[in-house]
């Protein structure tokens, strides 16, 4: 019983080559890009807790076989595909065992003409992207984790894109998800546009974050690669002018696919501008992307500078700004947070006045970069004194997390709950909710497999 | 990631290029190697910082890091393929000296000549540098083929004028260029045309060939797609992976006299 059975066995299953015990295979799954282990870790002192083990398995049955053998030897179970969340939702505490997703990573088609195709949970976004882009056609799913996220990730963790604006989360893309849940085995969801037969299993699984079961594959839905793409930026006065005009725009089903509003001070630290910078990017059939843009330009103005292109072209540069915070003795956090119209600027505003006074932290501001009919979502970034990060790290959490909620927001847009969020799920849920998750996740694992990590 | 030809081939998280990274980045802090033998999981072949978005200088990152790992001694060094302990041995390469490479084969008992052929061209024609006499090198491995020595206009003129020749011509074989090769036309001029060109990585650089053997060697098998003929390759280090994977696998100098 115990790791050493678990471990035996499933040498026999997947081979020794793919089950790892030296410290530096362990390393790769350590951590994600929580920024407070990377705080840690820079300051030194600390490590993050190594798995004891990780398995590599290189089939769906082999997945299988693994969760089989984890339940039946109590061993506990953390899924790891590419390791790019931001709220240490990939790895596990005392021991655990990483089970790595990475060759799982098949991309074809299951339906061609309806654009639907087969990925599996470890092939990289960047994978099959290039895959449908060769075929004329694209997910649009382009998060800032895009050179090293992978698909079992991101559905894992109810991901968003770039251009969410115009073409939805990644559980509009889902339309069919295969899972080993532990003590059920493979769980295949067929691929359809919609269904209505009692719980809608694929999203059930979608944003689990891992706690329900293993995400092998999918089933996703590409789109058609547009014909024309244009960037277009404004300069507003002020961020709360922006969101207005852009509100307009997004209720009249107008607004760009790819839409950023940028508050004052990110304006000013990103772009130099005086003002808040307003970027976009219009997507389609050439000549509507025209027709739209000119209605863009009627209800905001006459474009402005080339915001757009700058960003564009610097969006996935995450690594420079984290050094020079670094260097100059800060850690950083972003915390993303989400309400409707009208609550969205008292939501913004409570949150700069409830971390203005904390001691050891920087704001250094916000921008709104995923837009509905019903509201948006609104991405903080702060600088915490590197220090004493442990301390200010959750005192901050705590403010942003209840002024979100009391001026009405929700505390949580795309991150998921890691080892972070779920100490205030219940401002979002209730207490009847937060009972409500427990419950199914105590049906579908019994044996808390899968509950060696995340908080919930 | 997804361009790294060792991660996508062998799908070992730990050889992913911002894993490795990492990694050279903990033992730069801790100094403890345990956590950082995957910095042998990397060939060097830059494409990571091709296609990085940011152009992380990754590859040069990691090859300082891999100079700090020295001589591991959980390991016995082995003897390089159809070489001896105590050789001399020259490289010639228009990138300068790659410090953990030069470190590997000293380790491995070499007596190791890098020459930089961008420094050393232009030193010797005016007039800084005396001749190399290549003659007096047990082992010669040759990346720049375009590479003047001696007043020759390439070291395959230079191997004519001293009498040398092709001893040996293959009916038909695969070209392999390793990473910052481009030219052939010596080989072709020698050899005749290769039936396909490959540029794959062969898992062979780094010292992963030495340290890492099976990833090497399972890379190297890949290569040639499962085609029998035999490969040319312009590495030297290529050439012992393709052998190792049982591949007929020679370099340039291993066709001439």
């Amino acid at each position: 019983m115990g790791l050493k059975g678990f471990l035996e066995a499933v040498r026999k299953v997947v081979g020794s080559d793919w089950v790892y015990t030296e410290p530096w295979m362990l390393v790769a799954y350590e951590r994600d890009y929580w920024p407070l282990y990377v705080a840690l870790e820079a300051r030194g002192g600390v490590s993050p807790e190594k798995p004891v083990a990780a398995v590599v398995p290189g089939s769906e049955e082999e997945a299988v076989l693994i969760v089989e053998e984890a339940v039946r030897q109590g061993v506990k179970l953390v899924p790891y595909s590419g390791g790019t969340g931001v709220l240490g939702g990939a790895t596990g505490k005392g021991e655990w065992v990483a089970l790595d997703l990475g060759r799982l990573n098949w991309v074809e088609w299951h339906d061609p003409i309806g654009g639907v195709v087969y990925v599996g949970a470890g092939a990289l976004l960047v994978e099959v992207e290039e895959w449908l882009n060769e075929r004329g056609w694209t997910l649009r799913h382009v998060p800032q984790s895009y050179p090293t996220a992978m698909i079992g990730g991101l559905i894992a963790t109810r991901s968003i894109g770039q251009y969410s604006t115009g073409y939805g989360g990644i559980e509009d893309r889902v339309k069919g998800v295969r899972v080993v849940v532990p003590g059920h085995g493979l769980v295949a969801v067929k691929p359809a546009p919609r269904r209505s037969l009692l719980i809608p299993l694929e999203q059930l699984f979608t944003g689990s974050e891992g706690r329900l079961g293993v995400i092998t594959g999918a089933y996703l839905e590409a789109l058609r690669l547009p014909e024309c793409s244009k960037p277009i930026s404004w300069l507003f006065g002020s961020f709360r002018e922006a969101l207005d005009a852009v509100r307009i725009l997004v209720q009249s089903r107008v607004a760009p696919e790819l839409l950023r509003v940028y508050d004052e001070a990110e304006s000013s630290i990103y772009f130099n501008a005086d003002g808040s910078v307003l970027l976009g990017v219009v997507e389609g059939d050439c000549r509507l992307v025209e027709d739209r843009i000119e209605i863009a330009v009627g209800v905001l103005g006459e474009p402005e500078a080339s915001y757009a292109e700058k960003w564009l072209k610097e969006r996935f540069n995450v690594i420079g700004p984290i050094r020079e915070a670094f260097n100059a003795g800060y850690a950083f956090e972003t915390i993303e947070v989400s309400a409707t119209w009208g609550h969205l600027y008292d939501v913004y505003r409570s949150i700069i006045d409830s971390v203005s006074s904390l001691n050891g932290v920087l704001i250094v501001g916000a921008h709104a970069g995923h837009f509905y009919s019903s509201g948006a979502a609104i991405y903080f970034t702060f600088l915490l004194n590197i220090e004493n990060v442990e301390h200010v790290y959750w005192t901050l959490w705590d403010r942003v997390m209840n002024a979100a909620s009391n001026s009405g927001g929700s505390i949580g847009h795309h991150h998921g709950v890691g080892r972070v969020r779920g100490r205030w799920l219940d401002l979002e849920y209730g207490l009847a909710g937060v009972g409500v998750i427990k419950r199914i996740e105590e049906c579908l694992d019994r044996e808390g497999v899968l509950r060696g990590g995340t908080n919930g | 990631m997804s361009k790294c030809p060792v991660y996508t081939t062998i799908r070992v998280r730990a050889s992913a290029p911002h894993v490795i990274a990492r990694a050279g980045l903990k033992l730069s802090r801790s100094g403890d190697p345990s956590e950082a033998l995957n910095l042998y999981l990397c060939t060097g072949c830059g494409s990571c910082e091709a296609t990085c978005p940011v152009n992380n200088p990754l590859p040069e990152a990691i090859r300082a890091s891999r100079a700090r790992l020295g001589k591991p001694d959980f390991e016995e060094a082995k003897p390089l393929y159809m070489a001896g302990r105590g050789d001399k041995m020259l490289i010639v390469s228009p990138k300068r000296l790659d410090e953990s490479t030069a470190e590997v084969l000293a380790g491995l008992g070499y007596s190791v000549y890098w020459l930089d052929t961008t420094w050393y061209t232009l030193a010797y024609w005016s007039g800084l540098n005396p001749r190399i006499n290549i003659q007096s090198f047990s082992i010669v491995i040759s990346e720049d083929l375009d590479a003047p020595i001696n007043g020759a206009s390439s070291p395959l003129e230079l191997l004519e004028k001293t009498g040398i020749s092709v001893r040996r011509r293959l009916d038909k074989y695969i070209l392999h260029l390793p990473c910052k090769a481009g030219n052939i036309g010596d080989v072709v001029d020698a050899l005749g045309q290769p039936k396909a060109v490959v540029r794959t990585c062969s898992g062979a650089g780094g010292g992963m060939l030495h340290y890492m053997e099976k990833y090497s060697v399972k890379m190297a098998s890949l290569v040639a797609g499962g085609c029998t003929m035999p490969i040319v390759t312009l590495c030297r280090w290529s050439q012992m992976a393709f052998r190792k994977a049982g591949l007929e696998a020679y370099t340039l100098l291993d066709l001439v006299a």
